[in-house]
């Protein structure tokens, strides 16, 4: 009997604390309806010529996305979603006035995608990362693009196939590194360890607004509404920063090269010209290893470089046999690839030296490796140091699958 | 009980990351507080068992004499008041300043007060039997917080390797070690254990379990965040764990470390506060200490809500260079001093006997 007592007094004693934690411990002190707030999945940020910061926030909106008022009433269309911009002369001041022309509460915890404009990014984003780090809705797990051209004609259009373009942004950037990996790695809490270490300057992704952004825009009201639309944004390449400052882009031949040597290569495709058949080849290349290896003699310092592949033939535009008996081909095949590897990541060590920034970490691997040779160098010498880095760079590819057929195809 | 309230320190303020220079060696700065803390142990247990059937209370008056007893006793007092305020306020300063900053900080202060309270009216069995339904449930949310760092765990962060000599080390173990001084706590619960003669090993297990929880967190922590921002923020797990998303599905997983810091809080402030009420019933002859709770948690939820006005003044109290005297002042001299005593009052006995 007093042991079913004690059970009955444990479980009740239980059953008291978490009644009393999940009443006291799990909300607000005051009440926070979700019908009464508004959940931006995008934030833009630019800056005009007096120093103004400018908020670009995109809302979804619930009714239509829920489908309850898809075409509106009236005959008039809804859109799915709604941009505000604030101004401020700070990021957060600006992300404030956006309360002044909002209904509803602005809460910033599903705020997935971050962009920001060249000119911000060239001026630096140290304010902007500032908001990031102390803010206790944001979170350092955006995406974060550097856009080059207007973030108003970008998120004042609608992105094809996305209800939200925020939401169909963060796909974009999400899956377009597995599809072609010449853009770089990255949520915000990545490049911003990469640019709190010594000897390594980040790289971000680069979006460019094309042309259809302006003439699809719904604001205006010459748009082409009801035609077949077109894209509005393309990502691809790099924005390379020293610090908190933007100093260029990277195209897509020099962003892969740093992407080869950083070792986040997931798929690339390249096409090689077979003169002797008169066609071409398209490969496709997963990336397998790399090792980067500090190389001190004596005073000189360099960096050993070695890059692994695979590849599978995609497409061939004549008739080459791609045989297993057929060595020289293969051989042919391999060597052109690793032509092409080796040379984007020229073009990305060339550009990264005219920049004067180490995208490739080397100077990190230095510290990180050789600790005492870093403390030599010194932190303030390393860029004028990377100009003259001796790089070694061995490529191995292995032609492993030819499709799923042997032969090219021959009609008679 | 005392690995909870032990490893709550290890994943609230992370002091092995934030109060030094040991950055990315904060794993070795974490293995160096382990011995340390040893040694608190030995130093309050060690006196502990040798008065089995009293409190440190009780035998600091037994040892120096009534008036100076109570000189001592009431500096342990204010020590458990001291360690109970600091760590409510740091738990509802994650609160405010992670999720609900509109709540008033006495609200918060008070909830965990009045928990503490509950449970200390119901005795320390109770709060030893909630310790161990929580305990499970505490390692478990640590584990698996620890496991989701996995995703965005980079193990170059840890690199270079105790490169900058020793002394960083040495300054990111000086706080962690400092805090092993709520072991205090020992030398009012002795009294109260099924084994006396065992309860040195089992808080020196203690600490051997919470130094595996303080290494796992360091160690995760600065593989997410790297080594520069871990040691620049205020909570460097929760930001860790804040930051990893490892699907679309599975994230916002901070909320793991905040419950488990709860339980930790709820386990660490009932048992100071029983401490402290028990000590003090005992300093003023009273029979029970259950009268003391309510009065004594009032005058507790005060100093917790009064006794600093801003989050940067709370945090200047895990600095080495305010802790360090703080604890050696009211702990260490006090119980050297305890020690001197027995080993002339053995050595007096010896003398007699011989």
């Amino acid at each position: 009997m007093t042991r079913i007592r004690n059970v009955c007094f444990r479980i009740t004693l239980i059953a008291l604390i978490i009644s009393i934690t999940s009443v006291t411990m799990t909300g607000c002190w005051n009440r926070r309806e979700p019908v009464g707030l508004l959940f931006p999945t995008l934030l833009g940020f630019d800056i005009d010529e007096t120093g103004e910061y400018i908020v670009f926030a995109q809302f979804p909106n619930p009714t239509v996305a829920s489908g309850a008022a898809a075409n509106g009433g009236g005959g008039g269309r809804s859109l799915s979603f709604w941009v505000n911009i604030g101004r401020g002369q700070t990021p957060y001041s600006a992300l404030k006035d956006l309360a002044l022309t909002t209904s509803r509460l602005i809460s910033l915890t599903h705020v997935t995608v971050l962009l920001i404009s060249e000119k911000l990014a060239r001026q630096g984003i140290g304010p902007i990362v500032e908001l990031f780090l102390r803010n206790h809705e944001l979170r350092l797990i955006v995406r974060t693009a550097i856009v080059e051209g207007s973030i108003t004609d970008l998120l004042e259009s609608e992105l094809p196939l996305e209800p939200t373009p925020g939401l169909g942004m963060h796909r974009m950037l999400e899956f377009i590194r597995d599809e072609r990996s010449q853009i770089p790695e990255g949520n915000l809490l990545e490049k911003l360890r990469e640019m709190a270490e010594p000897g390594h300057d980040p790289m971000f992704m680069r979006m460019t607004v094309l042309p259809a952004a302006k003439e699809q825009s719904f604001t205006d009201p010459g748009t082409t509404q009801g035609e077949m639309a077109k894209p509005i944004v393309k990502i691809h390449g790099s924005a390379v920063f020293r610090k908190d400052k933007m100093v260029g882009w990277l195209d897509d031949h020099e962003s892969g090269g740093a992407n080869w040597v950083l070792g986040t290569i997931s798929r690339a495709t390249y096409v090689v010209a077979a003169p002797q058949h008169d066609c071409l080849v398209t490969i496709e290349l997963l990336q397998r290893s790399r090792e980067v290896k500090p190389l001190i003699s004596g005073d000189e310092i360099g960096v050993n470089v070695k890059i692994g592949a695979v590849a599978r033939v995609q497409d061939i535009t004549g008739r080459i046999p791609v045989d297993r008996d057929d060595r020289e081909t293969v051989e042919w095949l391999t060597q052109e690839v690793v032509g092409h590897i080796e040379n984007d990541v020229q073009l990305a060590l060339s550009k990264a030296r005219e920049l004067g920034a180490d995208v490739f970490g080397f100077g990190n691997l230095i510290y990180r490796k050789e600790p005492r040779v870093w403390e030599q160098i010194g932190e303030d010498r390393w860029h004028e140091l990377f100009q003259t880095l001796k790089v070694n760079v061995d490529v191995e590819v292995h032609v492993r699958r030819p499709g799923l057929v042997i032969s090219s195809f021959t009609p008679r | 009980m005392l690995f909870i309230i032990r490893s709550t320190v290890s994943i609230a303020t992370l002091p092995v990351l934030t109060t030094g220079e040991a950055a990315q060696d904060a794993w070795a700065s974490s293995l160096l507080v382990v011995p340390g803390t040893v040694l608190i142990v030995l130093l309050v247990g060690g006196l502990g068992i040798k008065f089995k059937e009293m409190t440190v209370v009780e035998y600091s008056a037994e040892l120096l004499g009534r008036p100076l007893g109570a000189v001592v006793s009431s500096l342990f007092l204010l020590v458990f008041l001291h360690f109970a305020a600091t760590d409510i306020r740091v738990y509802a300063e994650v609160l405010i300043s992670g999720f609900t900053p509109k709540t008033p900080i006495p609200f918060i202060v008070g909830i965990v007060i009045a928990l503490a309270v509950i449970a200390s009216q119901l005795g320390i069995e109770t709060i030893g039997r909630m310790a161990d339904v929580l305990t499970p449930l505490f390692v478990l949310f640590i584990a698996l917080g620890i496991l989701g760092c996995l995703v965005t765990f980079d193990i170059q962060h840890l690199e270079p390797v105790l490169s900058r000599g020793s002394m960083p080390i040495i300054s990111g173990a000086l706080t962690p070690t400092a805090l092993g001084a709520k072991y205090l706590t020992l030398a009012m619960l002795i009294p109260n254990t099924t084994k006396p003669s065992k309860a040195l090993t089992y808080a020196v297990v203690s600490v051997l379990l919470s130094g595996v929880v303080l290494i796992a967190v360091a160690t995760s922590t600065v593989a997410v965040l790297g080594a520069d921002l871990s040691r620049n923020t205020v909570f460097p797990f929760f930001k860790a764990l804040r930051s990893v998303r490892i699907t679309q599905l599975i994230q916002r997983i901070e909320a793991l470390a905040v419950i488990s810091w709860g339980y930790g809080v709820f386990i660490d402030v009932s048992l100071l506060l029983y401490s402290g009420a028990k000590g003090l019933s005992q300093l003023l002859g009273l029979d029970d200490y259950r009268v003391l709770l309510l009065p004594l948690a009032v005058i507790w939820g005060f100093y917790t809500v009064e006794s600093h006005d801003t989050l940067l003044e709370l945090m200047h109290v895990y600095r080495p260079s305010t802790l360090i005297p703080f604890v050696t002042v009211m702990v260490f001299v006090p119980y050297i001093v305890l020690w001197i005593a027995y080993l002339i009052r053995v050595r007096r006995s010896h003398g007699e006997s011989g």
